[in-house]
């Protein structure tokens, strides 16, 4: 008997292991569709560990980029004028925060004008890490339940949409992007109102599927969220058609779009600290956020 | 538990490689370091210490990504199991077995992926390339890998092939 037990102990711990995790991806994914995500105990601790994790893990990245450009920068004023290095220096550098400074002033501007048009508190927060899989793209933000944040949530910058929370801990949450092959939103070109589905597929591209053959998307079009899907608010920005499949054969026709946010250079975000209607049923009853209809008023965009 | 522990920790820098490198280098180029240490340790940490190592090596993976928990624990547990079946039967200490065996792996793998958490779609040409990438990368990155946990484990002489007959008989032993 013991010899039998010695015989079969890796395949039997092969089965428990292998049955212990489909288990676990089972109840994550239904964690996720049903809304309890950001309740999960292990979710919660995991993403709250993983926060300062992925920030050491961008940390390299950052540091470099940084040195190089003030190595580049300090190059030019050294070969201008020695004398003068350091003045020009730190001349420069003011300067470079200075135009920062604009550059934020305009950003909130921006924000404090998405904020208005869409009647929802908007919460900043810093990405802090990225998806180490190639076949998921998401990011981790520094802000979670305890600064409102929780999944379902918009998350957006002064260009355009990036995606939704999809998880949140006390202190960080994770954004699903776009980019996601799990990510669809329902969107509308601007200029001629055709309506269809934007879709991620990992890429750095988005798709957007439509339906009518007739309709006129063009490139160079923006499309826009169309506030149908429940998700989003109404006329946050997507992305700019950069090709147009023309199938006559297929139903279904599709657009390549370039995103409007570049999702290489994400830094600081803004959470919506909102929940679109179809979100706000699907989490119901977990009572962790006002609903839609007491974050905004009413007849508010997307309302 | 030595074993365990290295595995663990040559993963965790892997990752760190990967993550610090991955701002900058197109998407799948960079190999999964989870998945080579899972085919590592099942060349060369057999058993249940091997297993627990593997499990562990997904957990890890599965921390730092934004798909469901467990999904890379399982993958890197099947990945152990195929390389200790794939070590009996197709001699996978030699290179010219391994790397075609990784590449193969990688691509189950992604299949995996796409069929328990909604990966990336296989009806997209966009995607062929990106994996046929990362499989390349991976297989390319495996006999590196392979020596180096073989020899921080310290564990240098696997068995040999119950199956003598279905060895390939194709250049020198990684071991």
């Amino acid at each position: 008997m013991r010899e039998l037990f010695e015989r079969l102990r890796v395949p039997l711990l092969l089965v428990v292991l292998a049955t212990l995790s489909l288990v676990v991806v089972a109840s994550d994914r239904r964690a996720m569709t049903s809304g309890a995500h950001q309740h999960g105990f292990l979710p919660g601790v995991l993403i709250e560990i993983a926060a300062p994790v992925e920030k050491l893990l961008s940390l390299p990245a950052e540091l470099t980029r940084s040195g190089w450009g003030r190595y580049v920068a300090l190059q030019g004023v050294r070969d201008e004028n020695e004398r003068l290095a350091a003045r020009v220096a730190a001349l420069e550098e003011e300067n470079l925060q200075f135009r920062e400074a604009l550059v934020e002033s305009g950003r909130l501007q921006r924000i404090a004008e998405m904020r208005t048009d869409f009647e929802a508190p908007m919460r900043p927060a810093q990405v802090v890490g990225q998806d180490v899989s190639p076949w998921f793209r998401s990011v981790l933000v520094d802000r979670g339940g305890s600064d409102g944040v929780r999944s379902g949530m918009p998350v957006v910058t002064e260009t355009g949409v990036v995606g939704l929370v999809t998880a949140s801990s006390p202190h960080a949450g994770r954004t699903m992007l776009l980019l996601d092959a799990q990510s669809a939103v329902d969107a509308l070109v601007q200029r001629s109102r055709a309506r269809g589905i934007v879709r991620g597929d990992g890429s750095d591209r988005l798709s957007f599927e439509f339906f009518v053959r007739g309709d006129d998307v063009q490139v160079g079009d923006v499309v826009i969220t169309s506030g149908f899907g429940g998700v989003y608010p109404k006329g946050l920005r997507i992305g700019e058609v950069i090709d147009v499949q023309a199938d006559g054969e297929r139903l279904l026709q599709r657009a390549l779009l370039r995103p409007a946010v570049d999702f290489g250079r994400l830094e600081q975000v803004f959470v919506m600290l909102w929940r679109g209607p179809t979100l706000d049923l699907l989490y119901e009853g977990e009572g962790d956020t006002p609903s839609h209809a007491e974050a905004l008023p009413p007849g508010a965009p997307g309302s | 538990m030595r074993a365990i522990a290295t595995a663990w920790l040559l993963t965790a820098m892997g990752i760190w490689l990967v993550g610090a490198a991955s701002p900058w280098v197109p998407r799948g180029v960079l190999p999964d370091p989870a998945l080579l240490a899972a085919v590592a340790l099942g060349l060369h940490v057999p058993g249940l210490r091997g297993l627990i190592a593997a499990w562990g090596v997904g957990w890890q993976e599965d921390f730092l990504s934004g798909g469901p928990l467990g999904l890379f624990a399982l993958l890197q547990l099947l990945a152990w199991t195929a390389t200790r079946l794939g070590e009996r039967q197709l001699a996978l200490a030699r290179a010219v077995a391994l790397v075609p065996f990784t590449a193969v792996l990688t691509v189950a793998q992604v299949g995996l992926v796409t069929m328990l958490a909604s990966g990336p779609r296989f009806d997209d040409p966009r995607t062929v390339p990106v994996l046929v990438l990362h499989a390349i990368a991976n297989a390319l990155a495996i006999p590196f890998a392979s020596r180096l946990l073989a020899a921080a484990v310290g564990r240098t002489d696997s068995p040999d092939a119950s199956r003598g007959g279905l060895r390939f008989d194709a250049g020198t032993p990684l071991r």
